[in-house]
């Protein structure tokens, strides 16, 4: 008899140990039990029906729960702005950090992650979560975001028109839904010196190329002056990165659970970056081959992420300061057969809990909060050009009519007054040119952790130490495991 | 009748363990009995609020996966491999220290020391010494050998089996050198009067007597075999090289997919796993003793 309780508790002790190495799981596991008979029950089809998001009723007091990692100046102006005009409801604006330089070891947002998963799993998640440090396609799969799109669709009050529905269309799922919606965005872009690219005689399409077309464009071009380089990228990585998303079916099945970086095509990649490094193409941070014959700017493309407005009329101002040369955006390379278009990153993407009992008076705010009525007041300006430091009113906002009263605002005030140089006066042309920029982005650039496998492991082959091979191996081994876990 | 039943019952021993017993039974109950009648409830099921009962489902999805199937070939090689050289490596040290010896209690504490260095230290020292720019790589560099990347190569194992003997050696010493002390010497005395070797005596003296207690350390040794994931994720992250791929890091990257059933049930697996092995260790530990007697 004592043997066996001895038996009992020795088994139990070992299990109670290797418990606590999946701590994190077992402490979620534990907190659904208190909780998953508190939930309100129906709350979850609401979800489920297009077109009949009924609206708040203005006699009951509600109190949303808006969760983020990051703080946003913009989401307290606002929060306070809907308040005032919605006495009955009350915002609660959560945030981890104000800033990220808090939180350099990443620790608070390893903590935001999982306290998220253990309060969306037991039906406790906040009514609205920014999903910017969450793994959205994650929670989309265990059905734990509304779709927002169908209350889109279905408020008459949404008008379509205000808004960058480009933006908005290219963030579907394939099966049609819209989980969450982003209040800005930004703009990936290549620019080129337009006139030394019409000076060489070299053709090329920007509306439909390749990574491979793009790159023996500036084969070509580096080809016939040697003082130029073809490309300044930001680094190698990146620039694998960017092949990687537009070929990413090729290398990713996820269907059938198999990855093809052990492929020619991946090694091709890897090879090709390499052999282009410092002949054609050049990394930001990197000397110039400053030749004599050269003058001004010896490249002929680049890349950039415009992530505000104000980024731009820099640009502007920098092509009106220098007669010489005349920068053009151009579209980044995308797959064979691709849609034109231009690239665009979502930010501060939100979306409304699947379980909120308070759907509707969730959804209200959120359009609220994509009008921007509550940042009109900010102006854009040389603050800060970084989208840290300016946050959401300084950023590209998915209303249009937030985008061109700001504009208008801009140039009202006159010429801008520039971080170098005098001021410059915007013009409605170049005011056109970033119109026609935003109006076409129709590509979201997408992360995830197959991509982030793919960028750690391969600087070892630009830095020399492993053979491209090797790398490849290694992504392909540990890609293998995360699609078949 | 009944009523004295009853006072009968009060008047006993048991009843007044009752209250002694209470707060480790609640801790007991609250960290380990609900989670695990919850874990098992939620691998029967599809989602963890209003889920449908699915049965087997994800025992199955489970055990498709090729990832986990990895995962505990993994766990079993290094548990395989790992607790039996602990174990004899740790009950040499205790054989040797168990005698006069020179500067015995300072390497005592030597052996005794990385007990109590936090893991993060030993994370840090172990990342210095196996770094592509390392010191081990520089030592490889002096002898003329190319550098090797040793968590993305299969001497990722090897590091892993060091620093788990390395950190769990002194604890189990400690085990060992106890038991050893229990052993009368009487008992070795009479083996040499009647003219027994000192391989004789160890087999039929230190290994029968010390077998109570190898079998705690085997127990002691298994648990904190499956620890060495800690030490693993720090080093290596979530998506480690594949032959560090441990069960824990399936469990642990199902939580961040928010896959809770199939952690469940790769947790409940794993218990179960555990279960039968000790009930197998115990019950050759049972006909041992009563072999002896």
């Amino acid at each position: 008899m004592k043997k066996i309780s001895m038996f009992v508790v020795s088994c139990l002790l070992i299990v109670v140990f290797t418990g606590c190495t999946s701590a994190s799981g077992e402490g979620g596991t534990d907190n659904q039990i208190t909780n998953s008979h508190t939930e309100q029950p129906g709350a979850s089809t609401q979800a489920t029906q297009p077109a009949a998001m009924p609206s708040p009723d203005p006699n009951k007091q509600s109190t949303l729960v808006f969760s983020m990692y990051k703080r946003d100046s913009y989401f307290e102006t606002a929060a306070k702005a809907y308040e005032k005009e919605h006495p009955n409801t009350k915002i609660n604006v959560k945030y981890i950090v104000k800033n990220t330089s808090e939180d350099i070891s990443r620790a608070k947002q390893e903590k935001f992650k999982s306290t998220m998963i253990a309060d969306f799993l037991n039906g406790k998640g906040p009514d609205l979560v920014v999903m910017d440090a969450l793994p959205a396609d994650k929670y989309v799969a265990k059905g734990l975001l509304a779709n927002v799109g169908d209350m889109l669709k279905g408020d008459p009050s949404f008008k379509k028109e205000n808004y960058y529905m480009n933006i908005l269309d290219s963030l579907q799922t394939s099966e049609g839904g819209l989980y969450m919606l982003p209040l800005s965005f930004s703009l990936h872009t290549l620019t080129g010196d337009q006139q030394l690219l019409e000076q060489s005689g070299v053709h090329f399409n920007d509306q439909s190329w390749t990574w491979t077309e793009f790159l023996d464009t500036i084969q070509q071009l580096t080809a016939k002056r040697d003082d130029r380089y073809g490309f300044m990228a930001f680094d190698e990585n990146n620039l694998l990165l960017n092949m990687a998303r537009t070929d990413y079916n090729r290398l990713v099945d996820a269907v059938n659970r198999t990855a093809h970086f052990d492929s020619d095509l991946f090694l091709g990649m890897l090879e090709q970056i390499k052999q282009m490094k410092g002949q054609t193409v050049l990394y930001y941070g990197k000397e110039l081959k400053q030749t004599e014959g050269s003058k001004g700017f010896p490249i002929y493309f680049g890349e950039d992420e415009l992530l505000t407005p104000y980024q731009y009329f820099q640009y502007a101002a920098n092509m009106q300061n220098s007669k010489e040369h005349s920068l053009v955006f151009y579209e980044k390379p995308k797959a064979e057969g691709q849609q034109p278009g231009g690239y665009f990153e979502p930010y501060l993407k939100i979306a409304i809990h699947a379980k909120s009992s308070l759907q509707p008076e969730a959804w209200d705010f959120l359009k609220f909060l994509m009008s921007g009525q509550a940042s009109a007041a900010a102006a854009w300006g040389a603050n800060d050009l970084t989208y840290e430091g300016q946050g959401f009113n300084g950023t590209f906002p998915i209303s249009k009519s937030l985008y061109t009263a700001k504009t208008d605002n801009m140039v009202q005030a006159g010429p801008l007054q520039m971080l170098e140089g005098g001021p410059v006066k915007i013009t409605e042309q170049d005011l056109k040119k970033l119109d026609s920029l935003v109006t076409s982005a129709n590509k979201p650039i997408f992360d995830g952790e197959i991509l982030q496998i793919m960028a750690k492991e391969s600087p070892a082959y630009f830095h020399g130490q492993k053979s491209a091979q090797e790398v490849a191996k290694i992504i392909q081994n540990k890609v293998t495991t995360y699609l078949n876990e | 009748m009944n009523r004295s039943w009853v006072r009968r019952w009060l008047r006993k021993d048991g009843i007044a363990a009752i209250p002694f017993l209470a707060p480790s039974l609640a801790g007991f109950c609250l960290f380990f009995a609900v989670p695990l009648v919850m874990s098992v409830y939620y691998s029967f099921f599809d989602q963890v609020t209003d889920g449908t009962f699915v049965g087997l489902d994800n025992y199955r999805e489970l055990l498709e996966s090729s990832s986990f199937r990895k995962a505990a070939g993994n766990t079993l090689l290094f548990t395989g491999v790992g607790v039996p050289l602990l174990i004899l490596l740790s009950l040499g040290l205790a054989l040797l220290f168990n005698r006069q010896l020179w500067l015995k209690n300072a390497m005592k504490t030597a052996v005794v020391l990385p007990l109590v260095v936090p893991i993060a230290s030993i994370v840090m020292i172990t990342q210095i010494f196996i770094d592509w720019n390392g010191v081990l790589n520089a030592w490889l560099h002096r002898l003329d050998l190319p550098r090797v990347d040793w968590l993305n190569s299969d001497g990722a194992l090897m590091i892993i089996l060091l620093i788990y003997v390395w950190k769990n050696i002194g604890y189990n010493m400690i085990l060992f050198l106890a038991g050893l002390q229990t052993i009368p010497h009487s008992y070795y005395e009479t083996a040499r009067i009647e003219g027994a070797g000192s391989l004789r005596q160890f087999w039929g003296i230190t290994v029968v007597y010390l077998t109570p207690t190898l079998f705690f350390v085997i127990l002691i040794s298994l648990v904190n075999s499956f620890k060495v994931f800690r030490e693993t994720y720090m080093l290596a992250g979530a998506y480690p090289y594949d032959r560090l791929y441990m069960i824990q890091h399936y469990m642990n990257n199902m939580f961040f997919s928010l896959d809770i059933q199939k952690l469940s049930a790769a947790a409940i697996f794993m218990a179960g796993f555990i279960v039968i092995l000790m009930s197998g260790l115990l019950k050759i530990e049972h006909r041992f003793l009563e072999n002896i007697s």
